[in-house]
């Protein structure tokens, strides 16, 4: 009487849409014929874009908010798709901290052969796309180490791709900060600019990672994240709506990022100060770099005060709603 | 769904002297959504089930972390987690999960809305003695009612259930049910997300990208046809739609979507208070202050409803702080900060033209000006007209 046809009935139902939810297909023979052309080889831009599904999104942005101001890190299932990366899942690797990297560690090796052992024992067959971690409070780029990680990674592992999430950037802009990267090979010289300038043009980088930023920034370059849901999704996330509104009008994010916008503010009067020694006579920092400081000056504090706007509506519009006029 | 359904035998009716508290993240829905659609797509067979992870402490529950399970299926044709797999993924997300330290919570699978059936039953019965997690609650995913949420007023397709097992030998359930003494009992839920899981839910939700497959050159021909008018099509009219309208810049469109979530919040909440508004406009007139009114009123009035109405309205007043002047002084605070960063902003915003303007004024200082006239300026050749001269004095005046 209980036999898994009642089961198989019930998953019949027609929720998915095959055109518009493409993506969560997956085929091993196909995969297999783009790994073994290896179109990238040829074409050290060739990856233009990454497509990161719901869950896998979700899953990165809180578990780098779950490691707070330490850096934490995983991996990234799915397929690759033209010049796209199609991120499926995403998981969790115990190791935590800068220097832990995706090929440091041996019990962090057998835990991810274990984890995709397991995931293709369940119909789960897709293969590690990439790796992810956190930059908690400075923002979306690679680092030294992260860039011989991820070129190790694309020399034996390719397609391989980087994504760089920023937690704390992530709650006080109130959207999820995220960048993906890939590096160039050893002997390429990008023409032009150096590879992070995206979408959004402009990071602040705090005084004590510069160095590191600017080191490097020529050996990568970023690419387009956008993200997924299936039609299914689409419809729960409305009724997840039905459920959050309060929170989105009762969160206070000035309060929730005072630590933050602190640091922010820190960063800020370095800057400043060290301009303004920049600008002492006798001092011999040529006119050019100087101009580059004040723009980067002007550039943080622009966001330190969208931010705080940001935080600044939301209290005012609590008050306006909520408060009983004066009787 | 015409006819009242026959009570479910499984489910007992007995209410609980304290209900848990189910905190249900979103991360636990989009996974079975996820899984859903990825079984269904790759034309993948059996049921759907799968393990959640959270935090217990007392009957305040959490869920926050679902893996999908493999099942094995004994030869009556039961369905039964492969205990193998279950433990080592147990084990696997625990390792990675330890601050705070999840365990398990409960499982997920689909059934009907009636409730759970004699299929669920093996996995419950598996979960509670043989690996014996005797407060395994069960998530039941309604397949069938996924498709309509948007018009059931957002009610999400799921119910939560916990088990209680039954006094032995109990005589008011007949059929063969009675073998079983463990019944379900219904268990309210409400849905939380954590700063961040909110902020990434809203991303998600807000952002348009649909899973429509993407322009390649190396995929079939057949199916790109179609699938890139969609895509890559609407990619473009978005595209284009953002460079043909005013300009806005990156500031200002994240105000902007900052305003709208605020409104739409806004908005939310007044849909709620003109339902009960309407609800209770609804009413009949009271018998009490009109002796003609009739004492039964058709339909009779929801007591539960109209209760909990007026205990919502008597708990307003006290929402207000209790010490005004303080959260008086602390939004006067934010305020200032708030616009003490944005006069920072305005300063350092003209800065670099500031600068300019004085090299050019240096310039041409310099040109009409070649002079010094007094023999204390001290001017430095080299440094002239890279904007130090401002510093040196003597020729602005």
């Amino acid at each position: 009487m209980e036999s898994l046809t009642t089961w198989e009935l019930e998953n019949a139902i027609g929720l998915v849409d095959p055109i518009r939810d493409a993506l969560y297909t997956y085929s091993a023979s196909q995969q297999r014929a783009i790994n073994d052309q290896k179109p990238w080889r040829t074409n050290p831009h060739y990856f233009q874009n990454v497509r990161i599904s719901a869950v896998a999104l979700l899953k990165m942005v809180t578990h780098a908010r779950a490691g707070g101001a330490i850096e934490v890190m995983g991996l990234m299932q799915g397929h690759v798709q033209g010049d796209t990366f199609v991120v499926t899942d995403a998981f969790r690797l115990p190791v935590e901290g800068t220097e832990t990297r995706v090929n440091a560690q041996d019990d962090a090796n057998e835990y991810m052969v274990k984890y995709l052992e397991l995931a293709r024992e369940n119909n789960q067959p897709e293969n590690v796309v990439g790796w992810y971690h956190s930059h908690p409070g400075y923002g979306c780029w690679l680092s030294g180490i992260d860039v011989s990680t991820q070129a190790l990674q694309q020399q034996f592992q390719d397609p391989f791709v980087a994504v760089v999430i920023d937690p704390d950037r992530t709650i006080s802009a109130g959207k999820v900060e995220i960048g993906a990267f890939r590096t160039f090979p050893e002997d390429y010289k990008p023409a032009g600019e150096a590879g992070t300038s995206d979408a959004d043009g402009f990071q602040t980088i705090p005084v004590d990672k510069m160095q590191d930023f600017g080191a490097h920034s020529e050996r990568y370059y970023s690419l387009d994240v956008s993200h997924f849901k299936s039609s299914l999704d689409s419809a729960l996330l409305v009724a997840l709506w039905n459920k959050y509104w309060i929170g989105t009008l009762s969160a206070n994010p000035l309060a929730a990022n005072r630590d933050f916008s602190n640091r922010q503010m820190k960063e800020l009067a370095r800057l400043i100060s060290d301009a303004e020694t920049a600008h002492g006579s006798g001092s011999k920092v040529p006119g050019r770099t100087l101009d580059a400081k004040l723009e980067k000056i002007a550039k943080t504090s622009r966001m330190v005060a969208v931010e705080e706007r940001a935080g600044m509506v939301a209290t005012l519009v609590k008050e306006r709603v909520f408060r009983a006029p004066e009787i | 769904m015409a006819a009242p359904a026959p009570p479910n035998p499984l489910l007992t009716s007995s209410t609980a002297d304290s209900s848990p508290a189910v905190q249900l993240h979103p991360l636990v829905i989009l996974n079975i959504s996820d899984y859903i659609t990825r079984h269904k797509l790759r034309g993948q067979k059996g049921p759907l089930v799968g393990a959640i992870l959270g935090l217990q402490n007392g009957r305040e529950i959490t869920m926050e972390v679902p893996f999908d399970c493999k099942y094995v299926e004994r030869e009556d044709g039961s369905i039964l987690l492969d205990e193998v797999f279950f433990k080592e993924r147990l084990e696997q997300y625990q390792t990675v999960f330890k601050s705070p330290q999840l365990e398990l919570v409960g499982w997920f699978t689909t059934g009907q809305p009636s409730g759970p059936e004699q299929r669920h039953l093996p996995i419950q019965l598996q979960l509670q003695t043989d690996l014996g997690y005797e407060s395994a609650m069960l998530l039941l995913f309604h397949i069938a009612l996924a498709s309509q949420t948007a018009e059931a007023g957002g009610k999400l397709p799921l119910t939560l259930y916990e088990t209680i097992w039954t006094n032995e030998g109990s005589m008011d359930i007949e059929g063969p049910e009675r073998n079983q003494p463990l019944r379900f009992r219904e268990v309210p839920h409400t849905v939380e997300a954590s700063d961040a899981e909110m902020i990434a839910v809203d991303f998600v939700a807000r952002g348009g990208g649909n899973a429509t497959a993407v322009e390649s050159e190396t995929t079939s021909a057949e199916t790109k046809s179609n699938e890139n008018g969609k895509g890559k099509g609407k990619a473009k009219v978005e595209g284009t739609e953002e460079k043909d309208e005013l300009y806005l810049n990156h500031e200002e469109e994240e105000h902007i979507a900052g305003l709208q979530a605020k409104a739409n919040a806004v908005r939310m909440l007044q849909t709620r208070i003109d339902l009960l508004l309407s609800y209770l406009s609804s009413q009949p007139p009271s018998y009490l202050d009109d002796a003609t009114t009739p004492m039964s009123a058709e339909p009779p009035p929801n007591h539960e409803i109209l209760r909990s109405i007026n205990a919502l309205v008597a708990r307003l007043p006290h929402l207000s702080a209790a010490n005004s002047i303080v959260l008086e002084r602390e939004i006067k605070e934010a305020k200032t900060d708030a616009q003490l960063l944005e006069l920072i902003a305005t300063l350092t915003d003209v800065l670099p033209d500031i600068r300019e303007l004085g090299q050019h004024w240096a310039q041409a200082q310099a040109r009409t000006a070649p002079v010094p006239t007094l023999g204390t300026l001290r001017v430095d050749k080299r440094e002239f007209g890279e904007g130090e001269a401002i510093e040196a004095g003597g020729p602005l005046r």
